[in-house]
């Protein structure tokens, strides 16, 4: 359908899968509903039988995706470092567990085989003779923490460039790249603790100015508010620091467009991360205007998935319309910028 | 406005609450005694997928298990999921079994005679490393830098059942 390939992770409906409130039947027509042109699964969320599923239930699988139109597009998978007490995986067992994956993507009828950058980049680099070989593109995805100047992702930039091939390549997040927190940072919170609507204007200030964090806070105390919301602005509105492990930094109004813009040339796939979109299809906190006209001005002609991670901030709402909002912004935006 | 040291008491939990975890392992009405014909070895109960994406059964390090007051003994517990019964003190080895959401996983206690029917209090502890992380490296190469892998979460949860079947 219209001017990009949507697609929808099927892990937008994990939450619900897990708890039994849907069936994997009912999952793949939600995302048929929703509009997307081609599915992604995360292999060990959905797949059943996970890492070695059976005969039967990749043939009930291909069947699903058939009688519903939908295009198997990305498998995605992990480096699962945990597996051994005292030590990360070695390169045999990354590289066994990661063509075992693609074998499956393969007969499932996947493109795409997503994988993290604990693989590594000279893993990477002897795992595309079987890329060739299965024709599958093989991606590592850049997710918030990181970003394109991170010392790994530099090192997996030159790989592409090196190797220069359509098999290698690069899934990003839009994690990596947004300015501040969602619109709904605030609804956890009930409205009598806090000053909403000052931390609203703070909230937006962050994400749309430089305006420093120590002035952003006497801004709070001059409008009214106290030490409660001052607590609340550090630990949800502003950002994490670049090194923390886990969790989103926010870059403000310099998020890497120029990293985004090289890297692209290595991109079939990405993930059009979000935590909330409004009536009106904007999604304050990351700005896809921007990164669209790049997509727009590269020529960029992969997928992109609609993935939403809001309820982690607010699961009350329907979390359908808000993927349903994301592929209606993004067709407007390919349209307008 | 309430005051600052009630908005507190409102705020603090709601900005330390873990996000998108699965903190509910026992899984409701699933004990039942183990009976075949006149005898009975012992109970099971099932338990919930402990994270999104399922889990490798190797990266539980510890399940300590608390029935009506009294701690159960390792030695008479078994993980079971796909097929494998495994005991506890042994999972950390079974690096290759994966339990998915879809899997039944199940806790096999022995004790001769199982539980009386009625209502019993089951309290859990689960010991669990990561599956993934951010950090990486060659087999032991950076692992010391780790952190994510290094403390294992601490999963609890306590649920009263009720034995249906008999015992004795």
């Amino acid at each position: 359908m219209g001017n990009i390939k949507h697609s929808i992770t099927l892990y937008g409906f994990g939450h619900k899968y897990i708890q039994g409130i849907y069936t994997f039947e009912e999952v793949i027509q939600k995302a048929k509903k929703m509009g997307g042109d081609g599915i992604e699964i995360v292999s060990p969320q959905m797949v059943h039988g996970h890492p070695n599923p059976s005969d039967e239930w990749i043939e009930y699988f291909k069947g699903l995706c058939a009688d519903n139109g939908l295009v198997p597009v990305c498998y995605s998978v992990y480096i699962d470092s945990g597996k051994h007490k005292g030590r990360f995986l070695n390169e045999t067992e990354r590289m066994t567990c990661t063509i075992n994956e693609m074998e499956y993507a393969k007969r499932m009828g996947f493109s795409i085989v997503r994988s993290q950058d604990a693989l590594l980049p000279s893993t990477m680099e002897k795992l595309l003779p079987y890329a060739e070989e299965l024709g599958i593109h093989l991606a590592i995805e850049l997710h918030g923490p990181w970003s394109p100047s991170t010392p790994i992702f530099q090192e997996y930039a030159e790989l592409f460039e090196r190797k220069n091939s359509e098999y290698l390549g690069i899934v990003m997040d839009f994690s990596a790249f947004s300015s501040g927190a969602p619109a709904t940072v605030l609804n956890a919170f009930p409205d009598d603790v806090c000053h909403k609507d000052i931390l609203n204007e703070i909230n937006h200030l962050y994400a749309t100015t430089e305006i420093p964090e120590d002035e952003l806070i006497s801004m709070i105390k001059e409008k009214g508010g106290d030490e409660i919301d001052i607590m609340i602005a550090k630990k949800r509105i502003f950002s994490i620091g670049p090194d923390a492990k886990f969790g989103t930094p926010y870059y403000r109004t310099h998020p890497d467009y120029d990293g985004f813009r090289r890297l692209l040339k290595w991109s079939k796939y990405m993930h059009g991360k979000f935590w909330y979109i409004d009536e009106n299809l904007n999604c304050p906190g990351i700005d896809y205007p921007g990164f669209v006209k790049i997509m727009k001005e590269e020529g960029y002609a992969g997928y992109i998935a609609s993935e939403y991670e809001g309820e982690a901030f607010d699961a009350s709402i329907d979390d359908e319309e808000q993927i349903a909002r994301h592929i209606r912004m993004l067709e407007k935006l390919w349209a307008e910028v | 406005m309430k005051s600052i040291e009630e908005r507190k008491k409102i705020v603090m939990p709601i900005l330390e609450r873990r996000m998108g975890g699965f903190t509910k392992p026992l899984k409701a009405g699933s004990l039942k005694n183990k009976v075949f014909g006149n005898s009975c070895t012992g109970y099971t109960f099932q338990l919930n997928t402990l994270s999104y994406r399922g889990v490798w059964v190797s990266t539980i390090e510890d399940i300590e298990l608390t029935v009506d007051g009294e701690k159960v003994p390792k030695r008479d517990m078994l993980f079971c999921v796909r097929g494998l019964k495994i005991p506890i003190d042994n999972l950390g080895g079974h690096t290759e079994v994966f339990w998915g959401p879809e899997d039944d996983a199940i806790i096999n206690v022995n004790k001769v005679g199982g539980l009386k029917p009625g209502e019993h209090k089951v309290e859990i502890v689960i010991k669990k490393r990561s599956d993934f992380g951010h950090s990486y490296g060659e087999a032991e190469q950076g692992y010391e830098n780790a952190t994510e892998f290094h403390n294992p979460a601490i999963i609890k949860d306590e649920a009263v059942f009720t034995i249906e079947g008999e015992g004795k």
